[in-house]
């Protein structure tokens, strides 16, 4: 896939198709006291998605400093919706230096370290995504060369997602709750769409985008997604849209072979079938003999059975035979935030040993 | 498939928004005042910008179809923000509306929540139309004017939001410091 060629020919096409050019951009930038940065057209537009009620949604860097928190700013010009954002470009080059050094680490690190991103960077997340793909009003794609360091990083994220939802689809299924369980078949089948997307080189975070790119991606000439992960992921989304308990169980049974496939595209082949978990620790304080209001550290507090107190089982293929009672537990407990299923827990030492072995070979 | 409800059908005029706050129940004053507040903010920011959305989508369903999902994750957020309930992580929204449905946004439980966002239909142009229709009853049953808050014309009538519920925070003796982290994050 050419992603030069892919997001520029996106972004001629957009400005065409509402009768602007990259002037008319530029001079937006400039009447906002833009006048030395580069402004970057990102979003929909450039991915070839966008619809007629799409925002534009422009990122100015400057080589000003910009305060934290800024807000982007609002502009409606000749039917045109406009938000503009500036960027400081130190902060940038901050970002991008840190992305290439997370990139790098292992897949628990890397997903610890992209999800307090926002808490250590001026550029948040989902800037940086699209200031990567972003055309510049020279006509340039100027931010792709940082795409290999995004890419691993943004595919571990959705790869997470994708097995958290795996986890309690199972759950929900054995605790008896089969519309929670479709559910959050759902949300797996999207989030391995877009582990899948991202693997391939095509990053975007926002989940409502997921199908479109889904099928524009099977397309000709795109060759983004794997040949199976396609096939398979094609068919699970027009089963899980069927509200049929039967259906829901046989794709539940079928993420298996998904996550077989993408632990092996992540270079993470031993994480599929694992199952960590993290705990947050939280105080009881009993009501009588049958429960308990667990209390954590946020103040926060609900009301338990205290029979509940059970650990998940150590992988995920003993999921298919714990009690419904046990599951509805755990469950509750990942909801209400006391229980992470996030491979964030997962050792780092599996996966680097494979990473050796790659090596080696 | 279950039939989808009819914007004007018997039981979408039949179903009662934000039941609690439309009764006339009380609350304490401070977390009533936040909750609302942050709630009002929601409609009025996030599910304009998803009613958009949708309208941009009418002729692309696999974009209609996410948006219906984003919505159906956003009405259990509010939902548990008017109950004064920790929101839950995004991935667990939408399975907690499909199988326990809402409370506060309206008394209805999974499967009905389900047909009434149209999870189980398919997303064509009608679909787009009778979900919008919906979302709309939605926003003008909420006892405040949900105005579209990204339009220019409506900036006035945010600012004066923003400034009454201030005061109100004032009033009751609580931080209105909550709505920064829901402007920042439009």
């Amino acid at each position: 896939m050419n992603y030069p060629d892919f997001v520029t020919t996106n972004a001629d096409a957009f400005l065409r198709s509402r009768n602007i050019g990259f002037d008319m951009l530029a001079t937006l930038a400039r009447e906002q006291g833009f006048d030395d940065a580069q402004v970057l057209l990102t979003s929909s537009p450039v991915h070839g998605i966008a619809t007629a009620t799409s925002d534009i949604d422009l990122i100015c860097v400057t080589p000003q400093a910009v305060s934290k928190g800024q807000m982007a700013t609002q502009i409606h010009r000749d039917g045109q919706h406009c938000e503009i954002l500036p960027i400081g470009a130190d902060d940038l080059d901050r970002a991008f230096a840190d992305l290439a050094l997370l990139s790098r680490c292992a897949l628990p690190q890397r997903l610890a370290g992209y999800q307090r991103w926002d808490s250590g960077h001026a550029v948040r997340r989902k800037y940086l995504e699209r200031i990567v793909y972003a055309v510049a009003t020279d006509g340039g794609a100027h931010h792709l060369a940082h795409l290999p360091a995004l890419v691993p990083v943004a595919a571990a994220q959705e790869y997470d997602a994708f097995h958290q939802g795996r986890v309690c689809a199972m759950l929900a299924e054995r605790a008896g709750e089969p519309e929670a369980a479709r559910g959050y078949l759902i949300n797996a089948c999207l989030s391995a769409m877009a582990a899948a997307l991202s693997l391939g080189g095509w990053v975007l975070s926002n989940k409502k985008w997921t199908l479109r790119r889904w099928r524009k991606a099977a397309g000709p000439r795109m060759r983004v997604v794997d040949p199976l992960l396609q096939d398979r992921l094609t068919a699970m989304w027009s089963s899980v849209c069927e509200p049929a308990p039967a259906a829901t169980a046989r794709e539940i049974a079928a993420l298996d072979e998904i996550d077989r496939r993408l632990g092996l595209l992540m270079g993470a082949p031993s994480l599929s079938g694992a199952m960590p978990h993290t705990a947050a620790p939280c105080t009881h304080a009993a009501l009588d003999k049958r429960s308990a209001f667990l209390i954590g550290g946020d103040g926060r507090a609900r009301i338990a059975a205290t029979t509940e107190a059970q650990d998940p089982p150590a992988d995920l293929a003993s999921l298919a035979t714990i009690a419904a009672a046990h599951a509805a537990s755990l469950l509750r407990s990942a909801r209400s935030g006391a229980l992470s299923f996030s491979l964030v827990a997962a050792g780092s030492s599996v996966e680097e040993r494979e990473d050796a072995h790659a090596l080696a070979d | 498939m279950p039939s989808p409800i009819e914007p004007q059908s018997p039981a979408v005029r039949g179903i009662r928004w934000f039941p609690r706050i439309n009764a006339g129940y009380r609350f304490a004053a401070g977390d009533h005042v936040t909750s609302t507040i942050s709630a009002a903010w929601l409609l009025m920011t996030e599910l304009r910008a998803y009613i958009e959305d949708l309208a941009g989508a009418r002729d692309i369903p696999d974009a209609a179809a996410l948006v219906k999902i984003k919505i159906a994750e956003l009405l259990l957020q509010v939902d548990a923000v008017l109950g004064r309930a920790a929101v839950p992580h995004e991935m667990h929204r939408l399975p907690l509306l499909m199988a326990y449905g809402l409370s506060d946004v309206a008394a209805m439980d999974g499967p009905a929540a389900t047909r009434l966002l149209g999870l189980d239909a398919p997303t064509d142009g009608a679909e787009v139309d009778r979900l919008i229709g919906i979302l709309e009853a939605l926003l003008a049953a909420f006892p405040s004017d949900l105005v579209d808050a990204l339009q220019p014309e409506n900036q006035g009538h945010v600012l004066r939001f923003l400034r009454s519920a201030n005061k109100a925070c004032e009033r009751v003796g609580c931080d209105a410091g909550f709505l920064a982290p829901l402007m920042t994050s439009l």
